[in-house]
């Protein structure tokens, strides 16, 4: 070993003394999950997402369909003593188990609580207003569009399961609720996520829980572009024959990287009731984009499954009367009116 | 996925961290030269380590495969960063007993600091670790002779700052 390769060793050898000794947080969680709680005690959870606007392609049979359901990141079965998950489309975390999960389009949510922003627009103001301090202990997470107090915050990389994103924490000082802030943003699903604590081991004990699922457990994928790879057939038809059963997968913020946020499962009858709607699409001469901008909003997928085992996929995106589908690519103009709300029917989303 | 995977990985995990947590977090230090970055990328790595655990079975070496986890953890940390961001701080090393030393060290901890990824990671697992080629060469995924190059390539990458080229010269 030459001279510079003993100075490489001795600092390194005397550098390693500086590093943190722990314990970390995973290990204090394992070890003592009382004081978790708590700590996490009269916490509070919101998770929004917004929508506008939506696109549908009808792609022919393929075999490809994710009919075998996939377990979600987090089974409950994993979960340390007084957690559960808390989930929303394929974003998920674990939070402090008494905690009780409301969804709401706006609104400042209250403490003690898990909140779920299912917004039908992406420009709902009090979400922003959720991340005001709140008076005593409080612990938030929120998936949002727009996070307006946190945009300026110091951020560093970091990777939720695949997902590259950034985490900023920020302290009562900037005026950001009491204790610390810690915020994820996957910037490329325009989700964002954060947790407010009294200390940042106890905000990094939550996030560092989020895990993305790469399906759901009725086989919708994570994102729409990981679900929109199959090459269109050749029916001019938009649905032909008679699909015996659906899944719709939801996605937000209108770009093919938006991530799953709902699925549901069509029995028969609603089936037919999807593909006769389908089918009555009137395609728009026009072929082109109607009124207003492209604001972010929701696509989905349809899946309609047919006796033979093969498997219809419709790629759909509403709001701008954008729609488009088969191989031949065709605009409608009442998606919006008509699919958009028989699948709110069938799936109770009133 | 076995119930009775979950105890035996949770159990095995806790057991790894009561041994190994010390040493792990001076690794990921070493490598990313933040306390608190270091924490965590070492708790980012036992969470992936176990959920891996749970599902798969404890491997052979439990130990190695968490300091790969932390290796990988910290190498796809760096791909990620963002290029405004600062390397780390150049932390006050405390007393020394000789200045000289003190001087070099931080001019070889700076130095280090700007060594790209695996440099700095082949030179703190030979180094610090006491790793072999072979299992530097089994943690990052390569060959013992890239192993050997990278780290060719980061020592002439300090030996030849002008800065370092003094200190050597005065040895």
């Amino acid at each position: 070993m030459d001279r510079l390769e003993a100075l490489v060793q001795d600092t390194l050898a005397e550098r390693a003394g500086q590093a943190p000794t722990g314990p970390l947080p995973l290990a204090e969680r394992s070890r003592r999950p009382g004081r978790t709680m708590a700590i996490l005690a009269g916490s509070l959870v919101v998770i929004a997402i917004a929508a506008v606007m939506l696109t549908l392609v009808l792609r022919a049979p393929d075999r490809t369909h994710p009919s075998t359901p996939a377990s979600t990141p987090t089974a409950e079965q994993d979960l340390p003593e007084g957690m559960r998950t808390a989930s929303y489309g394929s974003v998920s975390l674990t939070v402090p188990a008494g905690l009780a999960t409301r969804t709401s389009l706006c609104g400042s949510p209250a403490a003690n609580e898990v909140v779920v922003f299912a917004a039908a627009t992406d420009f709902c103001t009090t979400v922003a207003d959720s991340l005001a301090p709140h008076p005593g202990t409080v612990v938030w997470l929120s998936i949002v569009q727009q996070t307006t107090p946190y945009a300026n915050i110091p951020t560093s990389p970091v990777d939720i399961d695949g997902y590259p994103g950034t985490r900023g924490y920020a302290t009562n000082a900037q005026g950001l609720g009491t204790g610390v802030s810690g915020v994820i943003r996957l910037s490329q699903q325009n989700i964002v996520i954060g947790v407010t604590a009294p200390s940042r081991r106890d905000v990094d004990l939550l996030l560092s829980s989020i895990r993305i699922a790469q399906q759901d457990p009725l086989g919708c994928a994570a994102n729409l572009s990981a679900a929109s790879t199959t090459p269109p057939g050749p029916s001019n038809v938009l649905v032909p024959g008679e699909p015996t059963a659906a899944v719709r997968c939801e996605y937000g913020n209108g770009t093919t990287s938006g991530l799953l946020v709902g699925s549901y499962l069509l029995d028969p009858t609603q089936t037919d009731q999807l593909t006769t709607a389908l089918n009555a699409l009137v395609p728009d001469p026009c072929h082109c984009v109607h009124g207003g901008t492209a604001a972010p909003g929701h696509d989905e997928v349809l899946y309609l499954r047919y006796g033979s085992g093969n498997i219809l996929r419709v790629n759909g995106a509403i709001g701008a009367n954008l729609d488009t589908y088969t191989n031949q690519t065709r605009t409608v103009a009442n998606y919006s009116s008509s699919i958009t709300h028989l699948l709110a029917e069938l799936t109770n989303q009133h | 996925m076995p119930h009775h995977l979950h105890v035996v990985a949770d159990e095995e995990l806790e057991s790894l961290v009561r041994t190994h947590e010390a040493g792990l977090l001076r690794l990921a230090f070493l490598l990313c030269r933040d306390s608190a970055r270091s924490e965590d990328l070492v708790q980012d790595a036992l969470l992936r380590v176990l959920r891996r655990w749970r599902s798969a079975g404890i491997p052979d070496q439990p130990f190695a495969y968490a300091r790969k986890a932390v290796i990988n953890e910290y190498l796809a940390w760096r791909r990620l960063r963002s290029a405004s961001e600062q390397v780390g701080s150049v932390e006050d090393a405390g007393e020394s007993d000789n200045a000289d030393q003190l001087a070099d060290r931080d001019l070889m901890w700076r130095l280090l600091g700007e060594l790209p990824a695996r440099g700095r990671a082949v030179l703190v697992l030979r180094f610090y670790e006491q790793l072999p080629d072979s299992e530097i060469a089994t943690i990052l995924g390569c060959r013992p002779a890239t192993v050997r190059s990278i780290s060719a390539r980061a020592l002439q990458h300090l030996r030849t700052h002008p800065m370092m080229a003094v200190v050597l010269e005065e040895a």
